[in-house]
């Protein structure tokens, strides 16, 4: 009979079925999310003004790779950069999440509508990414539909506390 | 026996493959493939020629590392442009994909445009089986001779095409 008993934990632990049990609560198949547009996740530093409309826009998806590694693909037209220029426009990373360490690297922009490389960073514990022209310190250049991003980026990340 | 049945049991359950009892259900078995060659997979936009012959393919790898998401490696060397110039090499993404509808993922890739590096830009449209390469400033492709070389690792969203 203790054989017997044996036999069925073995076969209830080791069958196919409790596979489940055998996985990480976070690891179910990860999806891509669209976030809600808000024009607020678009910002320029300083006095400078970024504006990204919802038809700008076009891609925006994110997926949580890992409960901790997120992969963002950012497509963006035709935004404006008005008032003061300045160096950084700013994006706010999605999900309620920020980064967990530093991590940089080459994004497609195009600014006063001429495709180029830039570059992008995101600091440890930073609920943004920077976005840099390719010359650091270069300013943004003012104008309607001229600026454009485009990006896909991985990042180690964390809840916002 | 109970002793043979407790030996059925554990034969049974041993024989799920390794692999699917670490993996979460759902989840593809994220191996790396190697397409097989096609010539027909690098085309050119307008009467631009783009040739690549088996030979050209330093790298070509890709994983899906979830259902919807690949992962994919290229390194394609000495590959030749003709024809009239004009802006856009396409590589037919692996595996039966396409992007999904309203998505326009882009990164960057490098290039060496008839012998100039540089940094291309690499699009896929929504919909669109092909990735695109552009130049960084989106001027024509140089025509070159065994002399244009792509290299770039992309990871995008994708569905099967219908």
């Amino acid at each position: 009979m203790r054989y017997l008993t044996l036999a069925l934990v073995l076969a209830l632990s080791l069958s196919p079925g409790a596979q489940a049990q055998t996985v990480e609560p976070g690891a179910a198949v990860p999806i891509w999310v669209t976030p809600t547009f808000a024009a607020g996740d678009f910002v320029g530093n300083g006095a400078m003004d970024w504006t990204v409309a919802a038809g700008d826009v076009l891609t925006h998806r994110y997926m949580m790779l890992t409960p901790t590694t997120m992969i963002i693909q950012l497509s963006l037209e035709n935004t404006d950069i008005g008032g003061t220029p300045n160096n950084l426009l700013t994006y706010n990373i999605p999900n309620n999440k920020r980064a967990l360490n530093r991590n940089g690297g080459a994004i497609l922009i195009a600014d006063n509508s001429a495709e180029n490389s830039g570059r992008y960073l995101a600091t440890a514990a930073g609920t943004t990414i920077l976005l840099f022209q390719q010359v650091p310190g270069t300013s943004w250049t003012s104008g309607t539909s001229v600026c454009e991003i485009e990006f896909v980026i991985t990042l180690e990340v964390e809840e916002r506390p | 026996m109970t002793r043979a049945l407790l030996a059925v049991v554990v034969v049974l359950a041993l024989a799920v493959p390794v692999s699917a009892q670490n993996l979460a259900p759902g989840l593809p078995s994220q191996v790396w493939v190697t397409p097989t060659f096609a010539a027909g997979n690098y085309t050119a936009n307008g009467s631009m020629t783009w040739t690549v012959a088996a030979g050209d393919i330093i790298t070509n790898r890709y994983m899906m590392l979830t259902p919807t998401t690949m992962v994919w490696v290229f390194n394609l060397g000495t590959t030749t442009v003709a024809g009239t110039p004009d802006t856009e090499l396409l590589m037919a993404i692996p595996n039966g994909k396409r992007s999904p509808t309203g998505n326009v993922p882009a990164t960057m890739a490098l290039q060496i445009d008839n012998g100039t590096v540089g940094i291309a830009r690499a699009v896929v449209g929504s919909l669109a089986t092909v990735m695109q390469l552009f130049t960084e400033d989106n001027s024509n492709w140089a025509a070159s001779t065994d002399n244009t070389n792509i290299a770039g690792i992309f990871v995008f969203e994708v569905e099967d095409v219908p």
